[in-house]
């Protein structure tokens, strides 16, 4: 494009999404900094100015640290279990030369699943009694559990469904970093008597660890924000077991009407959403894997 | 060698594929299987589900629902996006990064952010409870994929085409309209698909911007069939199979755009 022509073209072109990120985007989020300054104990139409006073007791209160402490462990495992086993089946898919594309056509369907009905399936699928599950444990002779239900057992319940649902976003990236590697330092290595284990710890790990950066940091930044699953499958419970940031900040919004408690963790959901993305857009801009 | 890992994958398709059979079982069987202790694997199939839950008051209505928000949310994500996908493809200017940043950071951000304002925004504006509402709430959703998915796709496109056009005369404008455009038309294509399938998938704006008058298929499905003492197994099963299958279908027709899509372009 001719410097001239340029810069009409180039407003012509991009303010349509400006505005619109504007008014759905920007103005919201400043209205909220303003809406979670204020008391909004008689709703959000009668508000009071209160300062920071719904930030401190926030932070004050042990169900937001509580909060916090569940969406770190939904987090962390769900991050661990996709990314583990999307790297695990992506270097077997990787060795595979034959049928490979009914492979890939099967492995990516769970994305496609409504996680409201990925949920609610596996609810189905967990039912301490009629469920599936438990009866196949008990086929084999392993111990039944309680699973979405059980105190002891709901986090991880929730951490597997949600990890069904997702372990084929890190799988593919892999997959996609992989099939771009470089085949002289295998062949290389071959030579050389390099067991497969090895090749895999010295000469694919190194060299895809940008990928597989990229894959962890959106598939936190997916799990950070997961609501579907937990929403639908335990409502934060039993008792507060699986209640993350998210969930809190929605049932306190919109079951019990405490409107502040949502827009202050609304807020710092977002400042750590920020912190990660900052992170990630070097990664983007750069174009892991494409060579761009 | 080769053997063993095709016998392990084949089981790692059938772990992934599990939940999808098992409630497309449960969506083939009669009540009394349904509910059985233990659970049936092997059952004579029957369409009862299917047939109750067509019939079921709402249903169709929330197929229909969630049909016209995806639609009309795909075709405005499209129309506002797409143009500034080509600007930031083409062209690098002031704020451009910062423009692209903004439209990570929409993807990045959970609607949590933001849901409170715009309840309180779309109230004012009378768009609760509205397609109207629902539509632009998927589009905000939506409109990063579709900037960052074409400016990918518009980068791939060489880039002489254009500059032919404009020494023939043509605006920017008209170069983008009908040489880019077309060229890119499987981009297009592709990024329909997807942010169709996220609509159609959302929840959490669908459950609190609207209630009554609109109610889409995710909304409908977690209500519906969970009563006070009973869930409606069968039936729950044969809705769900309903409202994803055509979203399986769609998955594995863009498989590799689907990657680009969720890595927003990083990966191809």
């Amino acid at each position: 494009m001719k410097m001239k022509a340029e810069k009409g073209a180039v407003l012509i072109f991009v303010l349509p999404t400006l505005v619109f990120l504007l008014l759905v985007f920007i103005y919201p989020l400043f209205y909220g900094v303003y809406l979670s300054l204020h008391s909004t104990a008689a709703g959000l139409r009668a508000l009071s100015f209160v300062g920071l006073r719904n930030y401190v007791s926030v932070l004050s209160s042990s169900l937001f640290w509580l909060g916090v402490r569940n969406t770190i462990v939904y987090t962390v495992g769900t991050v661990g279990l996709t990314v583990g086993f999307g790297l695990a089946i992506a270097v077997l898919l990787n060795r595979i030369r034959t049928g490979v594309w009914v492979y890939r056509a099967l492995l990516i369907l769970p994305l496609g699943v409504s996680p409201v009905v990925t949920g609610m399936t596996w609810q189905m699928m967990f039912d301490p009694l009629a469920g599936i599950v438990n009866h196949l444990l008990t086929l084999v002779g392993l111990p039944t559990s309680l699973w979405h239900t059980g105190f002891e057992t709901a986090m991880l319940s929730v951490i597997i469904i949600e990890s069904w649902q997702w372990i084929p976003f890190p799988l593919f990236i892999i997959y996609a970093g992989l099939q771009m590697l470089p085949h002289e330092p295998f062949e290389a290595a071959t030579i050389d008597g390099a067991t497969i284990i090895q090749q895999i710890r010295y000469i694919t790990l190194p060299l895809i660890a940008p990928v597989l950066g990229l894959a962890t940091t959106l598939r936190f930044i997916g799990a950070f924000r997961s609501f579907d699953i937990l929403y639908v499958v335990t409502k934060g419970g039993p008792g507060r077991a699986t209640d993350t940031l998210i969930l809190q900040a929605f049932q306190e919004s919109f079951s019990f009407y405490r409107f502040e408690y949502g827009l202050v963790v609304g807020k710092i959901m977002l400042l750590i959403t920020l912190g990660v993305s900052v992170l990630l857009v070097s990664r983007v801009t750069r174009g892991v894997g494409t060579g761009e | 060698m080769a053997a063993a890992k095709h016998i392990v994958m084949v089981v790692i398709c059938l772990v992934t594929l599990f939940p999808i059979l098992w409630i497309l079982a449960q969506s083939l069987k009669g009540y009394f299987d349904t509910i059985a202790i233990p659970p049936k694997i092997v059952f004579t199939p029957v369409l009862d589900n299917f047939v109750q839950v067509l019939e079921r008051r709402g249903f169709l209505q929330a197929l229909t629902d969630s049909l016209l928000v995806a639609a009309g949310s795909s075709l405005l994500g499209l129309t506002l996006g797409t143009p500034c996908g080509y600007a930031l493809a083409r062209v690098r200017f002031r704020g451009s990064e910062s423009v692209g940043f903004l439209l990570l950071i929409t993807r990045m951000v959970s609607p949590i952010v933001i849901i409170i304002p715009l309840n309180r925004l779309f109230a004012v504006m009378g768009l609760i409870d509205s397609h109207i509402g629902l539509i632009v709430a998927h589009t905000f959703i939506n409109i990063g994929i579709v900037v960052w998915m074409m400016r990918a796709y518009f980068r791939d496109i060489p880039e002489s085409l254009e500059a032919a056009a404009r020494i023939d005369g043509w605006s920017t404008v008209g170069a983008f309209w009908r040489i880019a455009l077309p060229s890119a038309a499987p981009g297009l294509a592709a990024t329909t698909i997807f942010c169709f399938l996220f609509s159609w998938n959302e929840f959490m704006f669908a459950l609190t911007l609207t209630s009554r008058s609109v109610r889409t298929s995710p909304v409908f499905i977690a209500g519906e069939f969970v009563g006070y003492l009973a869930v409606e197994w069968g039936l729950l099963s044969a809705a769900g199979m309903l409202i994803v299958l055509p979203m399986l279908i769609f998955v594995v027709a863009i498989q590799r755009n689907l990657i680009r899509g969720l890595t927003m372009g990083a990966v191809k």
